[in-house]
């Protein structure tokens, strides 16, 4: 009886940390982190003045 | 004293150079990003020459005829390297990604010397000429070729984008071509580009915009390490590069310029 207890008890641990888990991994993220990201996507584009430099002759 | 003066320049420019290196060689993940920063090294050096031109003639015109061999020995060895870069923007010629930016970032490197060492000769043969005059003067040189160049760039730099764009919209399992279409056909700026790319973010299912997002994260993470992996492999042996492919170099030159590119290498041995 004792050792089907434990049993359950750990069966629903594991259950917990799943829908915990699964969860976090669904949850909607926040503007602020949509914005974050997208900006930084941002500067890996490219626009024509970003030119190379090797200096001037005079 | 020119010799320690070249030697000082070579020092401070392969010190100053390398924050700017990052910026550079951060497109050259892509094979379009690599032709795009030769394309730029090709039409500055062209601009650079051309300028080159009109401050000897200049000199001439001074009467410093006699003193102008080492700047035209200067403009010979910045037309070789223009030669040499010419190469690198056929995407054909472009086989691996890293050893492409290594030649990238010497080429660079080495014309930002000449460069350096051409203004200091020039401006001791100047004397009191009007520098600002003659600046404003050659800002407003071109050509057709600078033209067709930066035309180029223009293209490029589209297809550079409408690359990233593909590759991020993949993650999101959207269409990229209408956006990407776009790029290359019309002139998006950056911010419109992420406002369409955030649209399709915003249109897709609920459930996997957490992923998604995570791994748009990882890929920006990523590309940043992998460029700062590359900045370092290009920093590697850099001297020795050089001083080899000057010798290379040496051999397709005449006598005058030989000797200066011999000096240099002295310089940098020292």
């Amino acid at each position: 009886m004792k050792a089907i207890l434990i049993i359950a008890v750990l069966l629903l641990s594991v259950a917990i940390m799943g829908c915990t888990t699964n969860t976090q991994e669904t949850s909607t993220p926040t503007d602020t982190e949509v914005n974050n990201t997208f900006n930084e996507f941002e500067n890996t584009l490219l626009d024509e003045t970003n030119e190379i430099d090797i200096g001037s002759i005079i | 004293m020119r010799q320690l003066i070249t030697a000082l320049l070579l020092i401070t420019i392969m010190q100053v150079v390398s924050a700017q290196e990052i910026d550079d060689i951060k497109t050259m993940h892509l094979p379009t990003g690599a032709v795009l920063r030769f394309v730029q090294l090709e039409k500055q050096l062209s601009l650079k020459i051309l300028h080159g031109e009109r401050v000897i003639e200049t000199i001439t015109g001074l009467d410093n005829a006699s003193e102008i061999t080492q700047l035209e020995d200067i403009l010979d060895e910045l037309r070789l390297i223009k030669q040499e870069v010419f190469i690198y923007t056929d995407p054909v010629n472009i086989a691996n990604l890293t050893e492409t930016a290594i030649k990238f970032v010497d080429l660079k490197n080495e014309s930002i010397t000449l460069i350096n060492e051409f203004r200091t000769i020039a401006h001791e043969l100047l004397g009191d000429y009007n520098l600002t005059e003659l600046r404003a003067q050659i800002g407003r040189l071109d050509n057709n070729e600078t033209k067709a160049l930066q035309n180029r760039v223009k293209t490029l730099v589209k297809e550079y984008n409408a690359a990233i764009v593909r590759n991020t919209l993949k993650v999101m399992n959207v269409n990229a071509e209408e956006i990407a279409n776009a790029i290359i056909e019309g002139n998006l700026t950056k911010a419109e580009i992420k406002e369409q790319v955030m649209n399709s973010y915003k249109n897709i299912r609920q459930t996997v915009k957490a992923n998604t997002l995570l791994t748009i994260r990882e890929q920006i993470a990523k590309k940043g390490a992998n460029d700062t992996a590359l900045l370092e492999q290009t920093r590697n042996n850099m001297t020795k590069r050089v001083i080899a492919q000057a010798r290379e170099r040496i051999n397709n030159v005449r006598d005058s310029i030989k000797e200066r590119i011999q000096n240099r290498i002295g310089d940098v041995n020292q």
